[in-house]
């Protein structure tokens, strides 16, 4: 059993009037042996939360749990949560056999040969052939390298595994070999995982629960069929209208005259940070006063209202 | 076998240095000057130390000292020392270097910024300063030369590691192996320590040669190497007192101080300059048209093509030195007004053919080609003829705006420029232009943000710059390279839709690059699929979802994950990847990932027929099945 928990997570680069604020007061729960997805569009926050996790930033505020304890706090020998990263070709060293890069994140092992043993099974558990353990990072394709890192990761033997946009570097016709074996991988050992991605039809696939994340902050959080059948966060409504659908419509009609939208945000004022793109502003007056969300923090009664959104015109109550 | 691998390629880009003409000279004086160290001593030694007292003309080639011992013999001789103190006191001074460098990265916080400002303080002395204060500190003789040319040596090597080693450590792999709970000592000598080695290395070499000179300096000086002991530079020493009754005492050593020093500069020049990827290679030839014109009878010009491309081939040198064709044989052609994807997995050859098409490719890459009719004029003779055409009836937009935006000039005054150049207008028409077309990309508030740099942009407002830099002509073709796979989804949609309104509203031609096909089937009414430098299908996009035939494009459409993926089904992978183009075969390329391939396709290499009208496909065994799309096996 392994649950991780960002509590009141808060991230900031800098000081003083440069000082900008990455992630802020982010609550996330995952369950033990759960995917949660983590979407968003670059930089909202998703790959320095995933950072802030193995402790490879700073937390300004709030803690990371694994199973109600600080999971930051083991310094020596493997961590409990490992994590892949987006780009293969530069996260595996470059003059440095695949087999003792996965052989590094090891422990208690003794002996050469099971040492050996143990490099053989994590490559085999990709799918990658155990005897080219010998060899270089650059004789295998951009898929290979992306499982051998995923092999790196396990061979730790970890309670939990970040996955920050691991298939982004790669082809779409090699992507499913890196989301299958994660998959199987993942259910075959109860892994937690915190999946991020910027493409909704891959965290569709991979996660059983899917946050969005926009600004450093959670708007929404939900089943991933619930999300995506019943958006509620006007952010995730956009995102969800914005992917592209093979067989959909083509030509020049699917294209709506979206064109004003004007993608300048806003930061460190009162407010939602969401409302100068809202779409709700052209749409006529769902609910209440409009001004609602110029002065008040949608993220204060968020954990009420439907899928936790931090919208004041999400209507309904939290299902319990 | 794991250390043959890594010699074998470490081995063949060091052999590349050796072949260059410096290089291998560099290389040569070298290896004789430690030849020299080794043996002359034990052969020239005693030649060294007699005493000709009556030294008749001829039985000294350079002939003798004041005390009449051989001067050619003494030189020889000297090497010895000149190169090994040379050798021990730059090791000194590389040993020193590394560790303080490598310090901050083992130490803590605090502890690793006071060595780093040390060694910033250290390196703004002047090197010959701290040589001297040493030498005089250690007292002079040899030791105390060694020990002074090493200790000043340090500071710049101690610099060089430390940046090194900052920017391996802000690679990835290092935070994987932290991720892993490797420790600190192990990250550096596994981690750092073997990325950084050969620039150090190379920096060393380098380094030598001045010690060398140095070294030759102090005893020159007198407070170097000691009596009975002799160097180069003590023998110029001697030798110059009497240059004007016989030169060859103060020349022979003077010249193998020079000859040295210059084999360790320039070997080490060309060392840094091939390994850090550098190519030393001849120029570009001209645009030309294929030797072979194959027969291609030029099909009737229409009025509405916009492009038209015959027999498209871009030669490109490999890394081993041999020309490799990236692009094979690429045709076809665009009209106005219309919207044509270029699709395929990376490294097909999409963005060379757009490179190729827009005359941006650069030397070595080569380019041929049957036809390239732009506008109905010929791109095929010299660059400079189109340069005005291109300039203004062509826009290209690329993947990283950032990258093509110049990043110290007012987004205005860049677009504003293209007007001056190609079109004549004065400074402040060319800004109205620039103003108004910012407008029509929908940047908000165009007035200010034409006064704005790049980098206050956001990502999608950078790309709306550069279409809007491509609209300051009249587009009559625009080539979208990747253009909204750095962008955000919503952002994406935005910056599509504006490509739709420029070919409506210009009625300019559209090629659109891109690896996503789902963005290419909504945007686009034509598709051109290419594998390994080839078009292997080319289609409506219509027919996209229910009747594409080859099976690379049908894999490629059922390998794409979307929102109504079946989740408990494996997602469908086309196994292994793209051929190096070095290495493609005779047959069709894709044959060894094809699940349809026969020995016909690995031996013959299909042509692109027509199947129907707008429907051309390059394959022995097209397919007709049209469930290709829900059909999920691994």
């Amino acid at each position: 059993m392994s649950k991780l928990e960002f509590v009141d997570l808060g991230v900031t680069f800098g000081h003083g009037a440069r000082c900008t604020t990455a992630v802020a007061g982010v609550n996330l729960a995952i369950p033990s042996g759960k995917v949660v997805g983590l979407v968003g569009e670059s930089g909202s926050g998703k790959s320095t939360l995933a950072k802030s996790a193995v402790g490879l930033v700073p937390l300004s505020t709030g803690s990371v749990l694994l199973d109600g304890r600080n999971a930051l706090g083991v310094v020596k020998g493997p961590r409990p949560i490992q994590m892949v990263f987006q780009d293969p070709s530069s996260s595996l060293d470059p003059r440095m056999p695949i087999g003792e890069s996965v052989a590094e994140s090891m422990t208690g092992v003794r002996g050469r040969a099971e040492r050996q043993a143990r490099v053989s099974d994590s490559l085999a558990l990709v799918g990658i052939n155990p005897s080219r353990a010998v060899e270089l990072p650059r004789t295998f394709s951009g898929g290979q390298k992306q499982r051998i890192a995923l092999a790196r990761a396990l061979a730790a033997n970890p309670a939990v595994i970040i996955a920050d946009e691991i298939t982004s570097a790669l082809d779409v016709s090699v992507q499913g070999s890196v989301l299958n074996v994660l998959r199987e991988v993942q259910r075959r050992l109860g892994l937690t995982m915190l999946f991020i991605s910027h493409d909704f039809a891959v965290i569709r696939y991979v996660s059983d629960v899917i946050a969005v994340m926009y600004q450093g902050q959670i708007v929404e959080v939900a089943d991933t069929e619930l999300l995506l059948s019943a958006p509620q966060h006007p952010y995730t409504q956009t995102l969800l209208a914005s992917v592209p659908r093979l067989g959909g419509q083509h030509g020049s009609s699917a294209l709506a005259a979206d064109t004003q939208f004007i993608d300048a945000p806003t930061t460190g004022e009162a407010g939602c940070a969401f409302r100068t793109r809202c779409p709700l502003d052209a749409a006529p007056q769902p609910a209440g006063d409009r001004r609602l969300c110029l002065e008040e923090d949608p993220q204060l009664l968020a954990s009420s209202r439907r899928h936790r959104a931090a919208c004041h015109f999400v209507t309904g109550v939290a299902a319990s | 076998m794991t250390n043959r691998i890594r010699a074998s390629a470490t081995g063949r880009r060091w052999m590349a240095v050796f072949r260059t003409p410096v290089g291998a000279t560099g290389a040569f004086l070298i290896l004789v000057f430690l030849l020299l160290a080794l043996v002359a001593p034990l052969v020239w030694g005693e030649d060294a130390a007699r005493i000709d007292v009556d030294g008749g003309p001829g039985r000294h080639l350079l002939g003798t000292d004041s005390l009449g011992r051989d001067i050619l013999a003494r030189v020889l001789v000297a090497s010895r020392l000149s190169i090994g103190l040379t050798l021990l006191s730059t090791a000194i001074g590389l040993t020193i270097g590394i560790l303080l460098g490598a310090a901050p990265s083992v130490l803590g916080r605090h502890a690793g910024r006071a060595v780093t400002a040390s060694i910033n303080i250290a390196v703004a002395f002047p090197g010959l300063l701290v040589v001297l204060f040493f030498a005089v500190v250690f007292g002079v003789g040899m030791r105390g030369a060694v020990l002074a040319i090493g200790l000043a040596m340090a500071p710049s090597f101690a610099r060089l590691t430390q940046t090194l080693a900052a920017s391996v450590e802000g690679r990835e792999y290092v935070a994987a192996a932290r991720v892993a709970g490797v420790g600190r000592f192990r990250l550096l000598f596994r981690h750092i320590l073997p990325n950084i080695a050969e620039p150090l290395v190379i920096n060393a070499t380098i380094a030598a040669g001045g010690a060398l000179l140095t070294f030759s300096g102090l005893s020159f000086l007198g407070i170097g190497v000691q009596a009975p002991s002799y160097d180069w530079g003590r023998l110029l020493g001697e030798g110059l007192n009497r240059i004007y009754i016989d030169p060859a005492a103060a020349l022979a050593p003077g010249v193998a101080v020079v000859a040295a020093g210059l084999g360790f500069s320039m070997f080490g020049e060309v060392a840094a300059k091939v390994l850090s990827g550098e190519q030393l290679r001849p120029g570009e030839g001209p645009l030309t048209a294929s030797s072979i014109a194959a027969g291609v009878a030029a099909e009737s010009t229409d009025d509405d093509d916009v492009l038209v491309v015959e027999g498209l081939q871009v030669y490109a040198p490999s890394g081993q030195g041999e020309w490799v064709m990236p692009v094979r044989d690429v045709s076809f052609h665009l009209k106005r007004g219309e919207t044509v994807g270029l699709v395929g997995e990376s490294g097909c050859g999409k963005s060379l053919t757009a490179m190729a098409i827009a005359r941006l490719t650069e030397a070595p890459v080569r380019v041929r080609a049957d036809r390239l009719d732009f506008l109905g004029e010929s791109l095929l003779v010299s660059r400079r003829a189109h340069r005005k055409l291109l300039g203004t009836s062509l826009a290209m937009v690329f993947q990283d705006p950032m990258a093509s935006l110049n990043p110290s000039k007012r987004v205005g005054r860049q677009l504003a420029e293209v007007s001056e150049v190609h079109n004549d207008l004065n400074r402040r028409d060319a800004m109205e232009r620039a103003v108004d077309r910012l407008t029509a990309v929908h940047m908000p508030r165009a007035r200010q943000s034409a006064r704005q740099y790049p980098h206050e942009f956001s990502g999608g407002m950078r790309q709306r710059a550069m279409i809007g830099m491509g609209l300051m002509g009249s587009p009559r073709l625009v080539i979208a390279d990747e253009p909204t796979t750095a962008l955000d989804v919503t952002v994406q949609q935005q910056i599509l839709s504006l490509f739709e309104e420029v070919r409506s509203t210009q009625d300019s031609a559209v090629l659109l690059i891109s690896h996503d096909l789902a963005v290419v089937e909504q945007v686009c009414d034509r598709i051109l699929v290419m594998y390994a430098g080839r078009i292997v299908e080319e289609l409506l996009s219509a027919d996209v979802g229910t009747s594409a035939r080859h099976p690379y494009t049908r894999a490629l459409l059922a390998s794409a994950p979307h929102l109504e993926t079946d989740r408990d089904l494996p997602l469908v992978v086309i196994e292994g990847s793209p051929p190096d183009p070095g290495l493609v075969s005779r047959g069709c390329a894709f044959a060894e990932r094809c699940e349809f391939a026969t020995d016909r396709c690995r031996h013959d290499l299909p042509e692109l027929v027509p199947t129907a009208s707008d429907h051309r496909v390059a394959c022995w065994h097209p397919q007709t099945d049209p469930t290709y799309l829900s059909r999920r096996t691994t």
